[in-house]
């Protein structure tokens, strides 16, 4: 039997809410009581939560009055944290990626996969919501439909991974998949401060530290091998931390990318109807036709040829939503390089930084931070003055916990301690140590951390009566490595469509092209090659005739 | 619709000129689409300062010029070619006018096109900048152009919804084209229009103010979404043809009517074309914050 991981833990002076799979606990901070729980055997809301499905984005109010939850259902619930009572419930028109509420507790923030941010106000009123709903419904020009009445804010054409509010809430930052970290005014979204552009991967964990004498400064972190340091108000790069040697070894959940056609778990998935219905196609055509002579061009396998493949699949794709999964999103690249055996037995390890939050530890601020499937929290001193940075000065820290690390979170009042949420059940291939337990807690020191193992009773209840088994179908519901397969690309940007040989004429004839449009293409760009040479010629002649020093025909323009 | 098939007869003095030069465009069709949501084997600056324009016009090499127009899904690139000789009249006029002072840059996103409007360009650059010994039959390109011309237009292949701030800096631009745009008439595909409020954010990034989007399509409902949505995005006021043209920019706007080869074929066809111009405004953050 596998029990859930707590996927988020909030901890607050007076409470602390955890949860884990679809189930909602709130703890007393102090005597580590349970207050609350849907899953205990009086809760009227068990079904409830059991029917929507695992949480996957959830946000708590600075003042621990209000809980915010979403899922694959598409709701957005509102609780109130001391009764646990549901006090609305919203349709949201994509699936949520991220949750905050501003510092007032008035206002949810809601990124999503389809790359918009909108806003909802924390009481839901039915009656502006079915009118703003009327509204659109007639409104032929009416984009971005939102079923609640929410306030569209910004919107990024790539699945939004991370998004935050500057401190003092007058900005939005988000990023996507696609590279993207944009700075926007909040709540006018319209106006964009600017962009903070330079890595070459997804993006996937965002932060501002909390140092307050550091003004400006955001980290971010995704699949590069580095954290990188901006100045958000203007996009400037500051420097540049490298991860990925401290990272990788701690990098044990790996997941190679399911073939096409297989899921995630190697099995293979019924063909999609779209797909029935090309074989059919392709099938009355070939009746209809017998033998189709092939032409030269598709005999002729350049590159090129290949590359239109690939357009003409993602054509084919495009009916497929983009948000109807993550995965279908990597879907429409090239399918290369997939081997035809199963699925490798130990894919390559993909670094996904999954969360960044700062600490002051011995009156140091550090930033810590953890990476999807790793099995240890990394940690070093945030420079206070970014004009004094090099290389040499970043050790990054490790403290290894041997199960990967689902989330974690400092706890306030002791400045130093982090609670770490873990998958217990994970096992590798090695010798799996005594009793799993789900939350530890550790405290950082400037180069080491330790464990506290005489744990305070929020821990003990943490680890105990939080604990809710599930059976292996839900389990897996919680797809919690998911980010290591959906986020990187697989596509093959090396080949340049742009970048093209130099026509040749022996090559032309090697391949045997002397019809259709490749050979046109290849004839003009011949003549525009010879003509190329004839002027190169003529002009050096003309230099010859005149004396050195005259100007090539070019530069003079 | 079939497909019109032509005699080889009329082909063949085409072939034979000297404008031969020229890519023929029934040599790069393609499908009329592609998917902008999806990730296509595309090569993107991870930043504007990681491109080289130098690479795109050698003629400007080192002058540290960037481009100002932007013509996003030029397609055969029409506008480009109407609007690149522009350049060395209006310096004949003796009328500083930066706005056409500076390269042109087109995006497109579909490969055989692209590489077209590639081919495209070299061959009007070679035949234009050719010695006059050289160039026999007085091709149609360079009795039109001054010597070295067509050389400051050019095109990348991008997914200008993705990738148009890591082209294009903040308020770099003084134009942005949209001309024809893929109309996407179903209203599920509506996501998929150029023109979308959240879109906007970006174009009004790399717009400075006073610059103008201009838009034009030959689909009433595409012209009443493009429209509304421009007019209804704070930064941008509609602008109408008269004050342009006043401003100097008539060339402009009869290149985006008239120099297209979608804009040709509606013509041929006798269609309607509806045309409107934005101005990027500045706006004071000092806005009162809408309640929410």
């Amino acid at each position: 039997m596998v029990s859930y991981p707590h996927s988020y833990l909030f901890h607050g002076e007076h409470k602390s809410v955890a949860i884990s799979g679809p189930h909602i606990h709130v703890l007393d901070s102090s005597s580590g009581e349970l207050l609350r729980s849907t899953a205990s055997p009086q809760s009227e809301k068990k079904n409830f939560v059991l029917n929507a499905g695992c949480v996957r984005c959830a946000a708590v109010d600075p003042h621990y009055t209000h809980l915010v939850t979403a899922g694959d259902d598409k709701m957005l619930k509102v609780w109130a944290i001391d009764s646990l009572q549901l006090l609305s419930e919203r349709e949201i028109p994509k699936k949520p990626t991220q949750i905050l509420i501003t510092r007032s507790g008035q206002t949810i923030v809601v990124a999503d996969k389809f790359g918009d941010v909108f806003s909802y106000p924390l009481t839901s009123s039915p009656t502006t919501t079915l009118a703003a709903v009327r509204d659109t419904e007639s409104d032929n020009v009416a984009s971005h439909k939102n079923p609640s009445g929410g306030t569209l804010v910004l919107g990024h054409t790539s699945l939004l991974t991370a998004f935050l509010l500057s401190p003092d809430e007058t900005h939005i930052i988000t990023a996507d998949r696609d590279e993207h970290i944009r700075v926007s005014w909040f709540p006018q979204g319209h106006t964009i401060e600017s962009f903070c552009l330079g890595h070459k991967k997804f993006i996937s964990a965002i932060h501002i530290p909390r140092d307050p004498t550091v003004d400006g400064v955001l980290i971010s972190g995704g699949g590069d091998p580095v954290l990188k340091v901006w100045q958000w108000r203007t996009g400037r790069r500051l420097y540049d931390v490298a991860i990925e040697e401290a990272v990788q070894p701690f990098i044990s959940v790996r997941r190679a990318r399911p073939k096409r056609g297989y899921d995630s778990e190697g099995e293979r998935k019924p063909p999609s109807r779209k797909w029935v219905a090309r074989q059919r196609r392709r099938q009355a055509k070939a009746a209809a036709g017998t033998a189709i002579p092939k032409d030269p061009e598709t005999v002729l396998e350049t590159e090129e040829s290949a590359e239109v493949e690939v357009e003409a699949d993602d054509d084919e794709d495009e009916e497929e939503e983009k948000d109807e999964s993550g995965d279908d999103a990597v879907d429409g690249g090239a399918t290369l390089g997939t081997p035809s055996g199963e699925p490798e037995e130990r894919a390559t390890p993909v670094l996904v930084v999954q969360k960044i939050e700062t600490l002051k530890i011995e009156e140091r601020w550090m930033v810590v931070f953890s990476a999807v499937g790793a099995t240890a929290l990394f940690w070093f001193a945030l420079p206070p003055d970014p004009t004094t940075v090099s290389d040499w000065m970043f050790v990054v820290n490790a403290h290894g916990f041997g199960r990967p690390i689902v989330t974690f979170t400092p706890v306030p009042g002791s400045p130093d301690g982090v609670w770490v949420s873990l998958d217990a059940h994970w096992a590798d291939e090695g010798p799996s140590p005594e009793l799993p337990s789900h939350v530890r807690l550790v405290r950082l020191g400037l180069t080491s951390a330790n464990e506290i193992f005489h744990p305070p009773s929020l821990l003990s209840t943490l680890n105990g009566a939080c604990i809710i088994s599930a059976d292996e179908r839900e389990f897996s519901g919680l797809r919690l490595y998911e980010s290591l397969t959906s986020l990187p690309k697989n596509i093959d940007v090396r080949h340049n469509p742009m970048i093209r040989d130099a026509p040749d004429s022996e090559v032309v004839e090697a391949k045997g092209i002397r019809g259709g449009k490749a050979a046109g293409k290849m004839r003009t760009r011949m003549a525009l090659l010879a003509r190329g040479v004839q002027d190169e010629r003529l002009s050096k002649k003309a230099k010859g005739e005149e004396t050195v020093g005259g100007g090539d025909v070019m530069d003079e323009s | 619709m079939g497909k019109r098939k032509r005699t080889k007869d009329k082909l063949e003095p085409t072939r034979r000129d000297a404008s031969s030069l020229l890519p023929q465009k029934r040599h790069y069709r393609q499908r009329a689409h592609a998917n902008p949501f999806s990730d296509h084997s595309l090569e993107y600056p991870a930043s504007p300062d990681e491109i080289d324009w130098d690479t795109h016009y050698p003629a400007f090499a080192g002058s540290g010029e960037k481009p100002e127009f932007a013509d996003v899904g030029c397609g055969f690139g029409g506008l480009l070619i109407a609007l690149a000789p522009l350049y060395p009249d209006t310096l004949m006029l003796g009328t500083y006018h930066p706005m056409l002072l500076s390269p042109l840059c087109a995006s497109e996103i579909r490969v055989q096109v692209s590489q077209y409007v590639q081919d495209r360009i070299a061959a009007l650059r070679a035949s234009s900048s050719a010695p006059p010994t050289t160039s026999t039959a007085g091709s149609l390109a360079a009795s039109a152009t001054a010597p070295g011309g067509y050389q400051n237009v050019s095109i990348v292949r991008a997914n200008a919804m993705k990738f148009l701030p890591n082209y294009f800096s903040k308020h770099s631009l003084s134009a942005l084209f949209f001309l024809f745009p893929d109309p996407h008439f179903k209203i599920r595909k509506h996501k998929a229009r150029i023109i979308s409020p959240t879109l906007l954010a970006e174009y009004a990034y790399v717009l400075r103010p006073g610059g103008v989007v201009y838009t034009i399509t030959d689909v009433k409902d595409l012209a009443e979404w493009m429209k509304a949505h421009l007019s209804a995005f704070p930064l941008f006021e509609g602008v109408d043809a008269e004050t342009l043209r006043a401003e100097g920019k008539g060339a402009i706007l009869d290149a985006v009517w008239n120099s297209t080869e979608e804009g040709k074929k509606v013509e041929r066809n006798k269609g309607e074309k509806w045309l409107a111009c934005f101005r990027r405004i500045e706006l004071p953050r000092a806005v009162p914050a809408p309640p929410l």
